[in-house]
């Protein structure tokens, strides 16, 4: 023995049940800690999942934007990715009423349209369409199909087919995308919007407001993928507010019973030892030492507590996870 | 060489009716190297007088000098170094650590002092209190006898100005008590310590130098034992 404090293990291993009841009692609330937060955070990445397939993953959308400020926002190192989706609403296919637009092929994996037979629409004269409309029209890849919208109207060739898209499937509309070059001269009755992605860690709020002001865009051509901004904690939308307000609370409710359960067995064991902390006073320790003795009890419960809770949290996560899949 | 100075000590408990004066204006002195024995009746203010000398406790009125220092104007974080290194405890229970072995309880009031406990000296204060062949065992697995040797050899071990025993014979049989008493006395001229002892066992109040007697709360002087 050479020091005072050596007392603290050798009272830990003298009572072994008590020092067990600590240590689990401090693991069980690390591992409720770890495992809300793991949670959490699987809740989100599941929910921008959810939010990129169903809206897209793009973060601003600036409305009508020239050629000059799309090359501009292009060549900015924080994005990521940027295209060109241009909206004409309503149209006929062959008579047949459908949706009717025009997206850059490097922008459609971020809007989920992939492609599964032929190629992406390059010519002015090319378009794709989805899946169950091909099935439902009777057409085929080379097929040239009447477009018209307005009063105008032109014949295009399917060059190829894409994934179905719920919303337009369910409403019976078929989604049909020309290239954006043929688009831009078939007709300009349709809005335009120029989709930007940032790249990972950057402040979107602020990246946005520096483009605004060096391109000088009014406010109103800039649009927000808002949903997508609130998951990933970039926007003052409140979106997302209900799943860290959740977190919050859940994380506040397994606080206080953590502390409440870690006082109680800290204190009980504490309080059973007045007796030896009086003896220990009067064989001359001071306050501070028994203090840090206290301390030092504390620290060894938790040096072997932490890990085995945060094991036991992870383990926790997974096993929830897999059981919510 | 006055060790122990105390003058007009007081100690009330309570206030109104419950008022107790458990001590009153207790003044005496006590050298250095003297064996000082406390007798009286249970009740008699015999304990009180020994916490208050030992700073356990605060007096109401009254001053104690211990080693030439005023012991209750020290400051609480003063007081426990004061304690630790000038006097030693002697209780009626042992008060051993439980989880410590006899040579740990042995060296632990110097440890507490951050000094380094000198092996051959420790060594001596086992084989003369004859526990040296129990120095790994734990309090529970010693005789009661043993248990207070134990603990009048931590008493020692920090070479405090004075040593406080509180009855220490109480929980011993004849033989084990007479045994204890030999030894405190052998140790005490020995190592050159003081000793101030409560005992009820008027046999061994004439072991020491002098006697105190203490009754409802007023000490005095009973002259020197059978020596």
């Amino acid at each position: 023995m050479n020091s005072y404090l050596s007392i603290v293990p050798k009272y830990l291993s003298a009572h072994k049940k008590g020092s067990r009841l600590a240590i689990i009692s401090v693991a069980i609330s690390v591992a409720l800690v770890t495992g809300i937060f793991s949670m959490l955070d699987a809740l989100l990445k599941f929910e921008k999942m959810q939010v990129i397939h169903d809206y897209g993953n793009f973060h601003i959308a600036i409305e009508n934007a020239s050629e000059e400020e799309m090359r501009l926002i292009r060549s900015r190192v924080d994005v990521r990715n940027a295209g060109l989706w241009m909206d004409f609403g309503k149209a006929l296919i062959n008579g047949k009423e459908c949706e009717l637009g025009a997206l850059d092929q490097n922008f459609a994996p971020n809007m989920n349209i992939e492609l599964t037979r032929g190629k992406y629409p390059a010519e002015r004269n090319e378009l794709m369409l989805e899946q169950w409309a091909v099935e439902d029209l009777g057409l085929e890849v080379n097929d040239k199909v009447k477009i018209s919208i307005g009063n105008g109207s032109k014949e295009f060739v399917i060059s190829g087919v894409y994934t179905d898209f719920g919303s337009t499937k369910a409403a019976g509309i078929p989604g049909v995308l020309l290239s954006v070059s043929g688009a831009k001269e078939f007709s300009d009755a349709g809005k335009s919007y120029y989709l930007v992605l940032f790249r990972d860690g950057v402040k979107i709020m602020k990246a946005e407001a520096e483009i605004k002001k060096e391109l000088n865009i009014q406010d109103d051509r800039v649009t927000h993928n808002d949903r997508l901004l609130a998951v990933t904690g970039q926007s003052a939308n409140k979106a997302a507010v209900g799943i860290y307000q959740t977190g919050a609370i859940l994380f506040c409710m397994v606080l206080i019973a953590g502390i409440m359960m870690i006082y109680n067995t800290f204190n009980i064991s504490v309080m059973e030892r007045v007796r030896q902390f009086g003896l220990l006073r009067c064989i001359g320790a001071s306050r501070s030492q028994i203090m840090k003795m206290v301390k030092r009890e504390g620290l060894l419960i938790t040096a072997k507590a932490v890990p085995i809770g945060v094991i036991a949290g992870i383990l926790l996560t997974f096993v929830c996870s897999a059981i919510l899949k | 060489m006055k060790v122990l100075i105390t003058e007009n000590l007081c100690k009330t408990y309570g206030a109104g009716e419950t008022k107790v004066e458990a001590l009153k204006n207790a003044s005496f002195s006590v050298s250095k190297g003297e064996f000082v024995a406390i007798v009286g009746p249970s009740g008699s203010g015999k304990s009180t007088l020994l916490n208050l000398i030992g700073a356990l406790d605060t007096p109401t009125a009254g001053k104690v000098l211990l080693d030439g220092k005023d012991i209750f104007t020290m400051k609480e974080k003063e007081l426990s170094v004061f304690r630790r290194q000038n006097i030693g405890f002697v209780f009626q229970a042992y008060n051993l650590v439980p989880e410590l072995n006899v040579e740990e309880n042995i060296v632990l009031p110097l440890l507490l002092d951050y000094r380094k406990p000198e092996k051959s000296y420790i060594d001596e204060l086992l084989n003369v209190l004859g526990l040296a062949e129990r120095r790994h065992h734990l309090p529970h697995q010693l005789s009661g006898g043993q248990q207070q040797r134990a603990a009048i050899a931590r008493a020692l071990a920090a070479r405090p100005a004075i040593i406080l025993a509180d009855e220490p014979t109480g929980n011993l049989d004849s033989k084990n008590s007479r045994d204890v008493i030999n030894l405190m006395k052998m140790s005490v001229e020995k190592y050159k310590q003081t000793l101030i002892m409560i005992t009820h066992n008027e046999n061994f109040a004439s072991f020491a130098d002098r006697v105190l007697n203490v009754e409802d709360g007023v000490v005095t002087e009973l002259g020197g034992g059978q020596r």
